[in-house]
């Protein structure tokens, strides 16, 4: 069998296309849901963690150990099987859940390093000048803390893209279980997973390329400004 | 000169798998992992035959058929076993495979059946009871032909469309996409295989309606115990004239078999560059 009778057979054949495309949107929507919903819980994670209640702060460490010490698959296993078996719960919800608890404990600490790695210099001058401490922090801080922040936020959401390949344990039909499936059906696993690579490639370099645009588009306004 | 070697190994790495050239020396036997079991707990007899009566080098297990054929395809194990059907499958998809026997082999069989949770033993007894009529009506035959045989010919079978009972209890089956052509899914995404046409029909004469899940074959055990679904497929080996005594090996702990709807002659599918297959 040649290669492109291959590639017919995996790509084309039966609208197996639109299956692939099917199983990419899940990985899409579980990615982007699970990063929003972690994103915000990072961020309130991340404060509760710079607090100078002890407490609060125990808290949200242990929080964060737990979430980055152990393999988010474990986790997901553990919700869906577990905590959540009796519930009745889509495995697309549970899935979202646990992606975002994962994705918030690695937002807050590198929140928290980006808040450390900021100029306090320029904070506490701007509250000798009299600005108040919301005006600061959003004027003087949270530019930084962005600026700092960017690039591995960037890499959080590619990570992220790339667990939830794992989703296929739960019920749920995503990219690499579509993958999968092909590869079974057509018996030509090395291509399948070839293509099936190429396509989480290209996922993470639009990503890469959305950040990248931001940048400029900063830039830009930046010179006219 | 640096992005000439870096362009060189992505190459080389990309390459080696494919032509198989690391399969020379290489000669072992790729099963799939017994669910229920540790490897050492595997039976005496099993071990016996790989040892002694097999001439394969070795042995790994492998977690889904997706992987074991991955590496079957790239060289990395020689061969494979396996049951009839599935090396039908194999034969019709992809060329450089023999299949490959010895006289000094006894027959195995590998039975298909339908694992439930212990409790659920009435709805046991009810689908033993609808394989049963099956048999007897000539309607597994008729799916087998189907769903096997043509599907081994090279002929692409329809999906069976369960229909939707209003009010009916619905009966959820775990497939996983990682045996053709017993179970596994259609170009357009949907349930597919012989496995699953026999779950459409049981539930049907059972005027229950069907909802197939899509689970990782690894987590077909945990699935069931979990109640995410009712029903997973289990396939047993062993001696199908006694087939309660056989399906105690790897059968996971608090469950019940039903009686199994198919059984098939177990079978070596090895590569045909393999020094197992020049024998």
């Amino acid at each position: 069998m040649s290669l492109s009778d291959k590639l017919y057979k995996i790509l084309i054949q039966g609208g197996s296309w639109k299956t692939i495309l099917g199983g990419l949107w899940v990985t899409i929507q579980i990615s982007a849901l699970a990063l929003v919903l972690g994103t915000v819980l990072g961020a309130v994670i991340c404060l509760l963690r710079t607090r100078k209640n002890p407490v609060a702060r125990g808290i949200a460490s242990v929080y964060i150990a737990i979430l980055r010490g152990t393999p988010v698959l474990m986790l997901l296993l553990l919700l869906y099987y577990g905590v959540f078996a009796r519930a009745n719960l889509n495995p697309v919800t549970v899935a979202v859940f646990t992606f975002a608890l994962n994705v918030s404990a690695h937002v807050a600490e590198l929140l928290r390093s980006a808040l450390e790695a900021a100029d306090h210099g320029q904070a506490e001058a701007a509250r000798t000048l009299g600005f108040s401490a919301w005006d600061t922090f959003r004027i003087i801080t949270l530019p930084q803390v962005l600026r700092i922040a960017k690039p591995v936020y960037q890499s959080t959401i590619v990570n992220l893209i790339q667990w939830t390949s794992v989703v296929g344990y739960v019920t749920i039909t995503d990219l690499t279980r579509v993958i999968n499936n092909t590869a079974s059906r057509t018996m030509q696993p090395l291509l399948t997973i070839c293509i099936g690579m190429l396509i989480y490639l290209a996922l993470s370099y639009i990503v890469f390329g959305l950040f990248a645009l931001t940048d400029k588009m900063k830039k830009r306004g930046g010179e006219t400004a | 000169m640096k992005r000439f070697f870096a362009i060189l190994t992505v190459l080389v790495l990309s390459l080696t798998p494919m032509n198989g050239c690391l399969a020379e020396g290489e000669s072992a036997l790729g099963l799939l992992s017994p669910q229920g079991v540790s490897e050492d707990e595997l039976n005496d007899n099993l071990k016996d035959i790989l040892f002694n009566v097999l001439p394969f080098s070795g042995y790994r297990f492998f977690d889904t058929f997706n992987s074991m054929i991955t590496a079957l395809n790239s060289g990395t194990i020689a061969g494979i076993e396996t049951d009839e059907y599935v090396a039908g499958y194999i034969f019709s998809h992809l060329d450089g495979f023999a299949s490959y026997t010895t006289d000094a082999l006894p027959e195995y069989h590998v039975g298909y059946s339908m694992l439930l949770r212990e409790e659920d033993t009435e709805l046991r007894d009810r689908i033993s009871g609808a394989i049963a009529d099956m048999k007897a009506d000539g309607t597994l035959d008729r799916l087998k032909a189907l769903y096997i045989d043509d599907c081994i010919a090279g002929k692409e079978p329809e999906a069976m469309v369960p229909e939707q009972i209003d009010g009916a209890e619905t009966l959820v089956v775990a497939v996983t996409g990682d045996r053709p052509p017993m179970d596994y899914f259609s170009a357009d995404g949907t349930p597919i295989g012989f496995n699953t046409a026999l779950a459409v029909e049981v539930a049907d004469r059972l005027g229950m309606n069907v909802q197939f899940v899509s689970v990782d074959s690894g987590a077909r055990a945990v699935a069931l115990a979990s109640e995410s679904a009712d029903v997973v497929f289990w396939s047993v080996l062993g001696d199908f004239n006694n087939w309660e005594k056989a399906s105690e090996e790897d059968q996971p702990e608090n469950t019940i078999l039903t009686e199994p709807y198919l059984t098939g002659i177990e079978c070596y599918v090895v590569r045909e560059d393999s020094s197992i297959a020049a024998d």
